[in-house]
């Protein structure tokens, strides 16, 4: 049987429809079943696979979402994390944001979906993802609905016409054919940004969607909180670190950590860099710890029990690894539609900042995931409003990328992506840099990435589909770091996952968001003071 | 990280190879080759899409660098213990009752 896309014209790798979404884990599936419920033709671009990309696909995550008849339920959710946010959430948002995701969770039951047991009435959680079947089930949903996917496919750069955003195109890394599709509007759902730190599902979180927007005119926020560390066992990838809040944790010395789970991980960043390693037990859980983690985390016990370790008797090493803008709440600035201020253009899910739900915190876990599906369902509906109503494309379509795809001086043979990549981490990835900030750090790896930048932009002009596609992305590391340091340079306090050596203590005078624009010059507002 | 694609096994289908989102495998026309193993970020993901259980994935995130025997990790019972623990069997979610 094949689907019914409503004629998505092509001519040869040329695709025309009403929405084109960019990335494929949970926030762009369901952005483009959303905007296909809304009659709209849909293409979906991924730089993998959908069903495997992203974070999501690689784990098990809960969403929470408030109850229409149950309001203390639904107080303490709105609430959950308020405390964390440290001043800069916005709890009307957030319960708007919760009461949507009911909305979308009860539109998956509709659909089949399964959501995973968890503790609570039956019925009563529709938004747990065990993260395989979710990714899957949404492909066949996709399919069954005519979005025409494309897999393996990354976007390199958005089009534009009279100014406003109509399309992108890229290649496809495995045939290593170009392609582009010309759409009335663009909803960009490519994740954060993890720089390559290795951590479980990131590898193709490299932050091009950042660069794409931003080359296109939209904004950033919340870029310096994004000073998060995952715990995981020593040389793994899997970083579930809520079960650390049944761990204890000792030093290098042997001497125990004050504190567990996610409040411990400026201390095991300490603890390594003052005495090299940091030691886990994870001794502290209830009577059926194991069975109900297993259930939770199988991904998390491959590494116990293929290395034969019993992680509630023994003491095994962890380590940190970078989580970047994912776990965190930095991204591209969105109004109550998700748009981002760009005629044309939408983002949906961790791409964009998440500062209104949890503030100066990890967004992770639950209110990311509720963000997903919250942040897909109104730019899928906005954005397929927006095409219907700007009908036939006309103009002529320009291309709005330039770092890593069209060099301003010509190709150097001496500047490669892989060097590029790497100068990005060596700044951003060390936990004596980047756990723990200092104005005279951040000043060096300024003027690293500041040169970096502009050795790239002039020189970076890569040929073969492969190669084009990791310019893309080291353009977008080098460039994800210095806004991420530009951002940090002017909060002049600690806050949550923002934290500065020498002012190691909140300022109730600094309430306000860090917006940032622009490119080679970086322009820096502060907006609004609570 | 992906360490092992057992040759005896595998029917050369390229489900790996789709699924991968990081390209690590590439396609040759008979037995994929894991052609990109760096890029390999441990999600695990491959073994459930192979429905023969014809890959292991490591826990570690850097290479093991002496070879694994397939054999002895069959016996282990670590070849698609992942599947088994998550609900998936020949490569897709096993069915279950809403």
């Amino acid at each position: 049987m094949s689907a019914p896309t409503d004629r998505i014209e092509t001519g040869g790798n040329v695709l025309y429809a009403d929405v084109l979404v960019i990335g494929g884990s949970l926030a762009g599936a369901w952005a483009a079943l959303s905007a296909r419920s809304a009659g709209a033709r849909v293409v979906l671009a991924e730089k993998g696979f959908v069903g495997t990309a992203g974070v999501v696909a690689a784990a098990n995550c809960g969403g929470q979402h408030t109850i229409p008849d149950d309001p203390v339920t639904s107080d303490k959710v709105v609430h959950s994390r308020h405390e964390a946010a440290l001043g800069l959430d916005d709890l009307e948002y957030a319960r708007r944001v919760y009461d949507v995701t009911w909305v979308v969770g009860q539109k998956l039951a509709e659909r089949g979906f399964v959501s995973s047991r968890g503790p609570g009435p039956a019925g009563r959680r529709l938004a747990s993802f065990r993260g395989p079947y979710s990714l899957h089930f949404l492909r066949q949903e996709l399919v069954k609905a005519g979005v025409v996917i494309l897999d393996h496919s990354p976007a390199l750069e958005l089009l534009s016409r009279d100014g406003i955003v109509s399309g992108a195109q890229g290649t496809n890394r495995q045939t290593g054919e170009d392609w582009a599709v010309h759409a009335g509007a663009v909803i960009l759902a490519t994740g954060g940004n993890a720089f390559r730190s290795g951590a479980m599902g990131t590898n193709g979180l490299t932050g091009e969607g950042h660069l794409m927007a931003v080359e296109a005119g939209a904004k950033l926020a919340g870029m310096e909180f994004s000073g998060h560390y995952g715990i995981v066992p020593l040389n793994s990838a899997t970083t579930k670190g809520f079960w650390y809040s049944s761990a204890t944790f000792w030093d290098g010395n042997g001497k125990e950590l004050a504190r567990n789970g996610w409040e411990s991980v400026p201390d095991v960043a300490q603890a390594i860099l003052d005495t090299g390693r940091v030691w886990a037990q994870m001794n502290r859980g209830p009577e059926n710890f194991e069975a109900g983690a297993r259930q939770a985390s199988p991904n998390m016990f491959l590494y116990f029990d293929r290395l034969g370790i019993d992680p509630v008797t023994q003491r095994f090493p962890v380590d940190l690894i970078y989580e970047g803008t994912v776990r965190a709440t930095g991204g591209l600035v969105v109004d109550r539609d998700a748009h981002t201020g760009v005629p044309g253009l939408w983002a949906a899910g961790d791409v964009t900042e998440r500062l209104r739900l949890t503030g100066a915190s990890m967004s992770g876990a639950g209110p990311a995931i509720s963000w997903c599906l919250a942040s897909g369902e109104w730019a899928g509906e906005a954005a397929a409003g927006f095409a219907k109503e700007r009908g036939k494309l006309v103009g002529s379509a320009k291309a709005l990328g330039l770092a890593g795809i069209r060099s301003a001086k010509g190709r150097s043979p001496q500047v490669t992506s892989r060097f590029f990549a790497r100068v990005a981490q060596e700044e951003i990835i060390p936990i004596g840099k980047n756990a723990f900030r200092t104005l005279p750090g951040i000043a060096s790896s300024l003027a690293v990435l500041d040169q970096s930048w502009s050795d790239l932009r002039d020189g970076l002009q890569p040929t073969g589909a492969r190669e084009r596609v990791a310019a893309r992305e080291a353009a977008a590391l080098v460039q994800g770091a210095r806004w991420i340091y530009r951002a940090a340079q002017v909060r002049t306090e600690t806050r949550g996952l923002h934290r500065l050596r020498e002012f190691p203590q909140q300022d109730p005078s600094q309430l306000d968001r860090i917006e940032l624009s622009g490119i080679d010059g970086i322009a820096v507002t502060r907006v609004g003071c609570g | 990280m992906i360490e092992v694609l057992s040759r005896e096994r595998c029917v050369a289908c390229g489900a790996c190879v789709r699924a991968c989102p990081n390209e690590v495998f590439e396609s040759t026309g008979g037995v994929p080759a894991v052609a990109r193993q760096e890029d390999c970020h441990t999600c695990f993901l491959c073994e459930l899409y192979c429905h023969e259980e014809a890959l292991y994935v490591s826990p570690l995130a850097t290479p093991h660098g002496e070879p694994l025997s397939f054999g002895t990790l069959v016996e282990q019972g670590l070849v698609g213990s992942y599947g088994r623990a998550v609900g998936w069997e020949l490569g897709r979610p096993r069915k279950e009752k809403a």
